[in-house]
């Protein structure tokens, strides 16, 4: 029986076009009909496949009525295309110009498709995905709004959930860890996932050999992703082979149960290694000692639900839920934070699979940019053939005339001059289709995705693509079908009629595409400049030539001493320290606590005594830790002067932390204070530091500065050095001003997406700038021609022509300057430290493109200047 | 008799089987149900428009419909001719088939 849903309008304009389409017939009933089908599809299928399938039938329906209205008119249709394929021929040049333009929009476009297919494409593979979820806790506000969204949970929330919601069917727990893997003499630094034992029966990875139901059944057991086998057994087949991994000190023996397909490039969850659950609560710690806490979380847990329930059903029984397992800690938040009796304040929630890319790992937002780039070029290709169309539209005057004559109606000519700009558009896409494929490894290179244009896939994507082309043609060819075939047949065939290449109409769609371009020219322009700006200016520490090593378990405790010497004995290395934190990166450790009503976050840094001379931080008050005996760094810290400031202190040496700690005794005392260094990257703020040189935070990285010009060798020297030291663990290194790059990778990636985008939008509009002067200048040849013989020099001409575009190039800043300074201000509140928004960007993107419409039209407007005006006048 | 389509054929059985519910989108389910093969509306349209012109079809317009966005539904039913036609259908495919039986058609397979 069918639910009683209500009934959902389909598209409004969708809806309009059909009645026009059938008004001939009786359109009421049928546009019910479809309206009804489009109901049973939105509720069966969704929203987006009941559109799809609505707009289909307007198209198709469309294509019916033209056929229909062909069909009588054959011999028509055929003197039309005779007549499309002669002004294609006598026109090259334009029509070279509006193909290259549509093409590389349409490219563009199709590239753009296949990106957001991908992004939103993310772990439907899995065959139960809508009826997985990732379980998160939300923290609410005490206004109701969501203060916080955690995925991490506890170990025992999954079997809790499972056990005591009826809806639940299955729950699977992930844990992504780091360990050493080893078989014979290959030792590599892997990520391993431990599952629960039925990951594979809830999600859809691909076995290759063993039991689903049964691989990580056993302690020791290990599935190895297909790429894995190949590395550490190559073409043997490693089934009941061993795996040595270290899970805590020792190495462990896993014997391989199962093999797996490679997990496709759009999954979330991704494994080489997958090791059973049990094993990390019962081995690994600090796991196993917490297994049945509910505090300790950092456990990802997915839940499958019976396939007739939607997460929104379970809200409420999560929220009992969550008050049954936490009601102290709830109370204890409703009282601190004064929220209403009956408010939430903490409420399991569950997230489906297939929405936790595009949430947590990416955003929609990128597909919007993308979206709107691709949208811009091809919208400026669009501008192209419509000014370029009207202004030829005089040579076809004739023609028109004399099809009215005879007895078109205008729609026909209307319909006719359409058809052409469809088979202009045909062409353009074919073009298209061979560019966007031949650009396609460049364009993975950018976006960092492994995309694949296949004949098939271009097949599935064809309906959209025709929707593409259909609408292009639309926009681009739309308005002069209406202007030509709207020419009075007298007023032409008289010659009254005069149609000039620059209407009011085409000034203000130049006016466009100037605008477009510079917007995109503007953008390029900020974003590098940001990035200069990072790039360039100075952290507030010395960090060239520094390398990173993490210590990983090397134990500086137990081998401070033998590193310390064999660091200071080389004459590669300048100096050296030791820190819990690594420099640059967006994660610092830290302590926050309440003190005088409120909250302080301080990030602790754990370091070697000579750090602030290392990294050569300005001391502007107190001193240093070098100079003092060593008995007396306990609670001696060096603070920055953000932390002075958040504590209002005046002359702070020789004071205590406010509130750090209870017992005066302990507390830390400021020795001296450094200038604000930035420690994390630039789209932080710099928070409050306390360096400690006391080593009571376990040291995560060994810092090394090397004399400059002696890397290679240093990176080699280290290597050995700690291969004799540590021999069992691998060696890894970074340099630290390569690792700072990384973390604008994101930023500078749409930087170079922006740029590339501008080029091809200068390129478009250029040819297009192009054809127009020709047009121009073609049409005033006898004019040029008289004012030379009345005594005008070439620079005036060429002036006179390409004045009116200087004009609507003004126009084109106008518009465009305040658009940039709004959608790049948004952008660059991101980071911390960013550039102000001055006049000398946008004057440059003014200059360069003031230049590019001068270098562009003086080619076409000398050539007419200097031409003989014996030839401009005889020319007839 | 005018020799049907087999598309005008099964919209005119289908019209039979749905009495009184006869119109566009039921018949359409029918059609893709019997045949298994994917029906348009433009095609239901279609068959439906040539068996009216014929006369075998008449149509009335329903009560407006809150399901279909406040819009009725054009209801079909057979003629008198267009009962006849379908008996004759039925003699004929009865003639046409006559002393063929699939056992033994299954045994040239």
């Amino acid at each position: 029986m069918k639910k009683d849903y209500g009934y959902k309008n389909p598209p409004r304009f969708a809806e309009r076009m059909l009645k026009r389409l059938y008004k001939y017939k009786k359109p009421d009933t049928r546009i019910g009909d479809f309206g009804e089908i489009f109901n049973d599809i939105y509720h069966n299928a969704g929203k987006s496949k009941a559109w799809t399938w609505y707009m289909m039938q307007v198209i198709l329906s469309f294509f019916r009525r033209t056929e229909k209205a062909a069909i009588g008119s054959q011999i028509m249709l055929k003197n039309y295309f005779k007549i499309a394929l002669r002004n294609i021929q006598r026109k090259k040049g334009y029509t070279l110009i509006n193909i290259m333009g549509l093409s590389i929009g349409l490219a563009f476009c199709i590239l753009i498709l296949l990106y957001v297919r991908d992004e939103y494409s993310y772990d439907k593979f899995h065959e139960n995905a809508e009826n997985i979820y990732r379980v998160t806790l939300l923290r609410y506000n005490p206004d109701g709004s969501i203060k916080s969204m955690n995925s991490n949970q506890s170990i025992p929330l999954g079997p809790a959930l499972c056990s005591e919601i009826p809806g639940i069917e299955s729950f699977i727990r992930f844990k992504r860890l780091k360990h050493y893997v080893r078989k014979d003499e290959i030792v590599n630094d892997e990520n391993v996932l431990y599952a629960d034992t039925s990951v594979f029966k809830v999600f859809s990875f691909g076995l290759l050999s063993g039991n689903p139901g049964s691989v990580l059944e056993d302690m020791n057991s290990v599935v190895l992703s297909k790429d894995a086998a190949g590395k550490y057994f190559g073409d043997d087949d490693p089934i009941g082979s061993s795996l040595f991994i270290k899970l805590n000190e020792e190495y462990e023996e896993f014997i391989v149960t199962g093999t797996a397909e490679n997990i496709p490039g759009n999954s979330t969850i991704k494994f080489d290694f997958l090791l059973p659950f049990k094993k990390l609560t019962t081995s690994v710690s600090p796991y196993r000692n917490n297994a049945d806490r509910w505090d300790f979380v950092s456990i990802q847990t997915y839940i499958k639900t019976l396939p007739e329930l939607d997460n929104h059903d379970l809200t409420e029984t999560l929220q009992d839920f969550t008050l049954r397992h936490s009601r102290e800690y709830v109370e204890l938040l409703r009282e601190r934070e004064k929220f209403a009796d009956d408010a939430l304040v903490l409420s399991y929630d569950l997230q489906r699979l297939t929405d936790i890319h595009l949430s947590s790992f990416s955003s929609p937002k990128y597909s919007y940019i993308l979206s709107g780039i691709a949208l811009m070029i091809l919208l400026i290709a669009c501008i192209n053939f419509t000014t370029l169309s009207i202004g030829l539209s005089s040579s076809r005057s004739k023609e028109i005339g004399m099809r009215k004559v005879i007895g078109a109606r205008r729609s026909q000519l209307a319909l006719q001059y359409w058809g052409e700009t469809v088979i202009i558009s045909l062409f353009a896409l074919l073009a298209g289709i061979i560019l966007s494929w031949s650009a396609l490894p460049l364009f993975n290179n950018i976006v960092g995705k492994e995309l694949d244009l296949t004949f098939s896939g271009i097949m599935t994507y064809f309906p959209v693509i025709l929707g593409l082309v259909f609408f292009t043609s639309l926009f681009a060819g739309g308005y002069p079908a209406l202007v030509i075939s709207g020419f009075k047949p007298v007023y032409v065939l008289q010659k009254r009629l005069k149609l000039s290449g620059s209407n009011t109409f085409t000034r203000a769609l130049v006016v466009i595409q100037f605008a477009l371009s510079l917007f995109l020219i503007n953008s390029t322009l900020i974003m590098s400049k940001q990035f200069d700006y990072t790039r360039e200016s100075s952290p507030g520490y010395d960090k060239e030539n520094i390398i990173q090593i993490p210590l990983k378990d090397a134990g500086w405790e137990r081998t401070s001493a033998q590193f310390k010497n064999a660091l200071s004995s080389s004459s590669l290395i300048k100096d050296f320290t030791a820190s819990n934190n690594e420099l640059g990166s967006n994660n610092s450790s830290g302590r926050r606590y309440f003190y005088n009503g409120a909250t302080y976050t301080i990030n602790i840094f754990s370091v070697e005594q000579n750090y602030v001379d290392f990294l050569d931080l300005e001391i502007v008050n107190g001193r240093d830790f070098k100079q003092d005996p060593a008995a007396e760094i306990k609670n001696a810290v060096i603070v920055n002067e953000s932390l002075i400031r958040e504590f209002d202190m005046t002359d702070p040496v020789g004071k205590p932390i406010p509130g750090y700690s209870q017992d005066p005794a302990k507390a830390p005392i400021i020795i001296g204070v450094v200038r604000d260094y930035m420690f994390q990257s630039f789209y932080h703020d710099i928070n409050p530091v306390m360096i400690s040189a006391d080593f009571y935070m376990r040291y995560s990285r060994l810092l090394v500065r090397v004399y400059p010009g002696k890397i290679h060798e240093a990176v080699q020297y280290l290597n050995e050095t700690w291969n004799e030291i540590v021999p069992d663990i691998p060696f890894s290194y970074t340099f630290l001003d390569e690792s700072m790059e990384t973390k604008y990778r994101n930023d500078r990636l749409w930087n170079r997406i922006v740029g590339y985008g501008s080029v091809i939008a200068i390129f478009i509009a250029g040819i297009g700038l192009f054809g127009l002067i020709t047009l121009t200048s073609g049409i005033r040849t006898k004019e040029i021609g008289i004012r030379k013989i009345l005594g005008a020099s070439p620079d005036v001409i060429v002036r006179l022509l390409i004045k009116d575009y200087l004009y609507l190039l003004a126009a084109g800043i106008f518009i465009t300057t305040p658009l940039t300074y709004i959608v790049l201000g948004k952008w660059l509140d991101n980071f911390a430290y960013r550039i102000s928004l001055g006049v000398d960007l946008f004057v440059l993107g003014g200059m360069i493109s003031v230049f590019s419409v001068i270098a562009v039209m003086s080619i076409q407007a000398v050539k007419a200047a200097v031409t003989d005006p014996v030839d401009s006048l005889r020319y007839e | 008799m005018d020799l049907l389509t087999r598309g005008e054929e099964l919209v005119l059985l289908a019209v039979w089987r749905l009495q009184g519910n006869a119109y566009t989108v039921p018949i359409r389910e029918q059609l893709i149900e019997v045949s298994d093969k994917k029906w348009s509306l433009g095609s239901v349209y279609e068959a439906l428009d040539r068996l009216e012109k014929k006369k075998y079809l008449e149509s009335y317009l329903s009560e407006p419909m809150k399901s279909r966005g406040g819009r009725s539904k054009r209801i079909y039913k057979h003629t008198k001719d267009g009962l006849k036609a379908m008996i004759e259908l039925r003699n004929a495919q009865n003639a046409i088939w006559n002393g063929i039986s699939i056992p033994a058609i299954e045994r040239e397979l």
